[in-house]
């Protein structure tokens, strides 16, 4: 065996050993708990949903079409369309499952974003302070400054029907907009973090012997940072879903026919007095999305956050 | 501290110039222009001759300078769209109107919208902190969370929805109580102000009853149970004294949440205030309007959290020795 597989030897084993730890850790934790299964669900919704939804996002049922066009079926009431149909006798059923991939995709892929962008920064900060530490943290300072959901919306209409927006029916200009102006927490906290475990005797140690800074950043540093990273990111989940809701709420968010959360709500508005349906039925998944990441976050802060742990 | 508010201040500025070159760009990078009115195509020939008139024809760096330079002298700039476009093909009988005048009588609305729900959130949300730490772990600490976790995963736009749902007057469940659309009497101005103060007063509820715990935990509090004193007396003198002082911390971040979500829902509820303008002046890029009302969101924030960052400072005499010693 090679010095470098017995390296990663010792780097797997603990790390699968930490994630173990903090399963059971976050099991133990009431809310924890049932953010965890929450999360899971929903997950699973969002995977396989759509593959067993009964019609697709944007089939017409012309045949189950009421006499008078613009009635939807009720939910239950017929029960080809378990949930009834939109105005456009479309499956809310399968509408809503697609738009729960939607809405969990937009946030997990912005909180990539997030981390590509706050991690480096935070972490060159941090370890090599001086002119570029101030430089980085000035930057991250005015982008904090930012009423954020202004500049999103602005994002987001710039590229208003452009090829680039067209991408992913839009997902992808939301994705980017929402990691642009979130990413300053994860910077703040990266940095944060790297100051105080810069001068560990083990980061010193390090340093003694000859390791390269980029080799003592990936093999010492990104370990510890990663607690609270991973509790960062977790707050941020939720902020997502409710970011991209409101958007599409506005119309500015994924594109029709594609549906998501939020633009069914929108699209429900419109039918507001004749159908609270249509409004109240993306509600519910939407608002379960947002108690799920909620509590799974709550319960990884208590778990993994140093400055929380007893 | 001087020195400090100084150069807190002066922050600001590079601020300002960052968000203004940004929104200058991303909304002359975008597609479209202010002489498209639903979908009504107008002679190229026209369009040319008003970009020229407005100078929209010069290059983007002019253009911000221009626009720049009006500003620094108190022009807010033109809005293109307020007006009508010209029936005839001359350019120059398109009627326009300043910025300041567009949005000037929109402001009194949306301020009252915002003080509103401030009050509410900060009068709730440190209410429900409050008791739901002094019950820790009993029946009125449950409920109070509960509250919380509604306002926290409650999207301010999904409430105001779901409220004028409730309250819909076309509907025959409801007879009506409370208008779901408008702005003019007060009752206008219920349903806005519980759909905009709900995430706000979850965000301060949560973090009052954190902090309160902490501060039951202490040696003091501890010391003036044992004297013997009324426990009401100790909540309110010894615990909610200190508890509350990082309570102004937060609103910040509140005061943040609350400006921002309050264009949604000046949207949904019809309300005739700057948030609706500004959303309208996007999707019709009407750039006056567009940089004006970003450059106020802009001060408004940054100004509000110097305001609660300088405001802490007064109230709690460790921060502020320890904001000169830096």
């Amino acid at each position: 065996m090679t010095a470098a597989e017995l390296a990663g030897e010792r780097r797997s084993a603990p790390t699968r050993r930490a994630f173990a730890g903090t399963l059971a850790a976050l099991w133990a934790h009431p809310r924890g708990r049932i953010g965890l299964v929450l999360v899971v669900a929903m997950g699973l919704l969002a995977a396989i949903g759509p593959e067993l939804a009964p019609w697709s996002f944007s089939e017409l049922d012309l045949a189950s079409q009421r006499a008078n066009r613009h009635q939807p079926l009720l939910p239950l009431e017929n029960m080809v369309h378990p949930l009834g149909t939109d105005i456009l006798s479309r499956d809310m059923l399968s509408r809503v499952l697609y738009g729960i991939r939607v809405s969990l995709l937009v946030a997990l892929i912005a909180q990539l974003v997030i981390v590509a962008i706050g991690l480096p920064i935070g972490a060159i900060a941090g370890w090599f302070g001086g002119r570029l530490e101030t430089l980085l943290m000035r930057a991250t300072d005015v982008v904090a400054t930012f009423p954020q959901l202004v500049f999103i919306i602005m994002f987001t209409v710039a590229f208003y029907d452009t090829p680039f927006q067209r991408m992913l029916d839009g997902l992808l200009v939301v994705m980017l907009a929402i990691g642009l102006l979130s990413w300053v927490v994860v910077a703040r906290l990266v940095r944060a973090e790297v100051l105080s475990l810069k001068h560990r005797s083990y980061v010193e140690g390090a340093r003694a012997i000859g390791l390269p800074g980029m080799a003592i950043l990936r093999r010492h540093l990104m370990p510890n940072l990663m607690g609270s990273v991973v509790v960062a990111v977790s707050a941020g989940v939720p902020a997502a879903i409710l970011t991209e809701a409101t958007l599409s709420f506005l119309g500015l968010g994924i594109q029709p026919p594609s549906p998501s959360l939020g633009s069914l709500i929108w699209t429900g508005t419109e039918t507001l007095s004749q159908h609270p349906h249509l409004v109240i039925i993306p509600a519910v998944p939407l608002v379960l999305l947002l108690v799920a990441f909620t509590m799974l976050g709550d319960g990884l802060r208590d778990v993994l956050d140093p400055r929380l742990r007893h | 501290m001087l020195l400090y508010t100084v150069r807190r201040l002066l922050w600001i500025f590079p601020v300002l110039f960052v968000a203004s070159v940004v929104t200058f760009w991303l909304m002359h990078a975008a597609p479209g222009s202010p002489w498209l009115r639903e979908g009504r195509q107008l002679d190229p020939g026209l369009v040319a001759a008003l970009n020229e008139r407005f100078a929209l024809d010069q290059p983007l760096p002019v253009q911000y300078v221009r626009w720049l330079t009006g500003m620094l002298q108190g022009d807010f700039g033109t809005s293109y769209t307020s007006g009508e476009v010209p029936v005839s093909q001359n350019p120059f009988h398109i009627e326009t109107t300043n910025v300041a005048e567009v949005l000037g009588p929109a402001f009194l609305p949306s301020l009252t919208l915002l003080g509103l729900a401030f009050t509410l959130a900060v009068m709730l949300g440190v209410g429900l902190g409050v008791v739901s730490a002094w019950n820790h772990n009993r029946l009125p600490d449950h409920l109070a969370t509960g509250v919380t976790l509604l306002g926290m995963v409650g999207p301010p736009f999904l409430i105001a929805v779901l409220l004028q749902i409730a309250f819909d007057t076309h509907s025959i469940r409801n007879p009506g109580i409370l208008p779901v659309r408008g702005w003019g009497t007060p009752a206008h101005w219920v349903l806005p102000t519980i759909a905009l103060a709900g995430l706000p007063m979850a965000m301060i509820a949560r973090f009052t009853r954190g902090s309160m715990l902490e501060v039951i935990g202490e040696a003091y509090v501890r010391t003036a149970h044992s004297k013997g004193l009324p426990p009401r007396r100790v909540a309110l003198v010894h615990v909610m004294r200190n508890a509350l002082i990082p309570v102004v911390a937060i609103l910040g971040p509140v005061l943040a949440v609350l400006i921002t979500s309050s264009i949604v829902i000046e949207h949904v509820f019809a309300i005739p205030g700057v948030g609706g303008l500004y959303l309208l002046a996007i999707t019709s890029r009407d750039y006056g309007v567009i940089m004006s009302m970003t450059l106020v969101y802009t001060v408004a924030v940054a100004g509000l959290n110097l305001v609660v960052d300088l405001l802490y400072g007064v109230i709690d005499p460790r921060v502020r020795e320890a904001t000169v010693a830096a």
